[in-house]
């Protein structure tokens, strides 16, 4: 049975993209901000492409804030760009917000004026024990952002250069996964990592 | 490494993919998604689509356009430009598939709607156009809306280089549609701090070699010079002779 993707309907994101990404890998998904609904998923996603700010803001008051707090140590979450920062303990994106809290850490500005937009490969770190990562190395995946996520390094699975900095790209603890980058935007090798990294992530393999 | 990027780029007019030259004169080309589809597999770094019609005073963005476009699976990263007004235009755009917008004449009649739309879909998804002009050595700023030229020096763009947006997109208004027309004096005396995109008659290799080679300057779009052969965006990346830039591949057809 093909298992169920929730997307996790919070006001931000490029929805569209990763439903027609997701479906063209033959993947069951809707979109939703029921809790009820997004409980009988078998994988949650948080999409990308907003400002820290304003999604948190929109979690905040639709509640779905203290579901993912509670819901992250049962089932699991893929976090894309905006929606792989939201799971920090906390953002300066146009003012100090608090996160999930879900893997500790803060995202922060790259230097001021700075954005990390296009094209760019991933490099793994040398600790990285996840071998579904490291087929992804040196593959190019789409960047674009202006802040970044300061965690642990132990999260740390893989990063990216951007010339100024080195950045986490890919983070992980335990069953939860954030990517800094648009997989559902990066061609061929998107379409390999989310396929990958879902089974991955429901049937761990 | 920060890598340039090639923008495939559609002109839409009157629901049809247009060949344009200099936004008076139009040719057919087809149908948008259809033309977007070809760049998807061809490997584009982004595509731009820019609604014409919607650029006019008090119009809309093109939202049926839009929906036929994110209609094809586009594994390629979609900006919009045409019709943008306020915070929640943009973000129904952002939430159709879309994931950058480009704003022009909002900038100069509604700033704090620039800042909404900011604060909504993120600054790293703003991009601003500004259609300059090189006449008589100056450098002028062309208005879409009531289709007159200003002087740079009296137009007042400082708020351009605010943190609203992350890119600016600078397109050569007299050369648009040319053959390699694009006129590298435009770029002389502008000095704005943010990273800059060109579109406007780039077409040959040697063109957007010397362009990509400028430090400000992140992208290259090239419009209707794309249309002119197959696999168009991967023999122009073959002749592109700088390092931090995606070498070109073939998507697979689906």
């Amino acid at each position: 049975m093909k298992p169920y993707l929730g997307i996790v309907k919070y006001g931000c994101g490029n929805v569209n993209s990763l439903k027609s990404i997701l479906r063209s890998l033959n993947f069951n998904c809707y979109e939703s901000r029921s809790i009820k609904k997004l409980q009988a998923a078998d994988l949650l996603i948080l999409p990308g492409v907003g400002s820290y700010s304003h999604a948190t803001k929109n979690l905040r008051i639709s509640g779905l804030d203290k579901f993912l707090k509670k819901i992250y140590k049962k089932k699991p979450i893929l976090g894309i760009c905006l929606g792989m920062q939201l799971l920090a303990s906390i953002g300066y994106e146009k003012g100090k917000n608090k996160g999930l809290n879900i893997i500790p850490g803060k995202v922060i500005n790259l230097k001021r004026g700075k954005f990390n937009i296009g094209w760019n490969t991933l490099k793994c770190k040398k600790t990285n024990k996840v071998d579904k990562f490291k087929e992804f190395e040196n593959k190019f995946f789409y960047f674009n952002h202006g802040y970044y996520y300061l965690t642990l390094e132990k999260y740390v699975y893989m990063k990216s250069s951007t010339g100024d900095y080195s950045i986490p790209a890919i983070i992980k603890k335990n069953n939860i996964i954030g990517v800094q980058f648009h997989p559902e935007k990066s061609q061929l090798n998107g379409k390999k990592f989310l396929k990958t990294i879902i089974n991955e992530l429901i049937y761990g393999k | 490494m920060e890598n340039k990027r090639i923008i495939g780029t559609v002109i839409i007019k009157e629901n049809w993919a247009v060949q344009s030259f200099g936004y008076k004169n139009y040719l057919p080309i087809g149908k948008p998604e259809l033309v977007v589809e070809n760049l998807n597999w061809w490997g584009a770094d982004e595509i731009l689509v820019i609604d014409t019609d919607s650029t006019k005073e008090n119009s809309k963005p093109n939202y049926g356009i839009i929906e036929k476009i994110v209609s094809k699976n586009l594994s390629t990263p979609l900006i919009y430009s045409g019709g943008i007004h306020d915070k929640d235009q943009a973000k129904k755009i952002i939430g159709m598939g879309v994931e950058r917008i480009c704003l022009e004449s909002l900038l100069y009649s509604n700033y704090l709607e620039v800042e909404n739309i900011s604060e909504a879909i993120g600054s790293q998804a703003v991009i601003i156009s500004v259609p300059l002009i090189y006449e008589n050595g100056k450098i002028l700023y062309f208005n879409y809306i009531n289709k007159k030229k200003y002087d740079l020096k009296d137009h007042n763009l400082h708020f351009l280089d605010g943190n609203l947006f992350s890119e600016i997109l600078i397109i050569d208004k007299k050369n648009e549609g040319g053959n390699n027309t694009f006129d590298m004096r435009i770029l002389e005396k502008v000095l704005f701090k943010k990273k800059i995109i060109v579109f406007g008659g780039i077409s040959r290799a040697d063109k957007i070699n010397r362009l990509l080679k400028k430090n400000k300057i992140s992208a290259i779009a090239i419009g209707n010079s794309l249309n002119y052969s197959e696999i168009s965006i991967q023999n122009i990346k073959k002749k592109i002779k700088i390092d931090n830039f995606r070498k070109p591949f073939f998507n697979e057809y689906e």
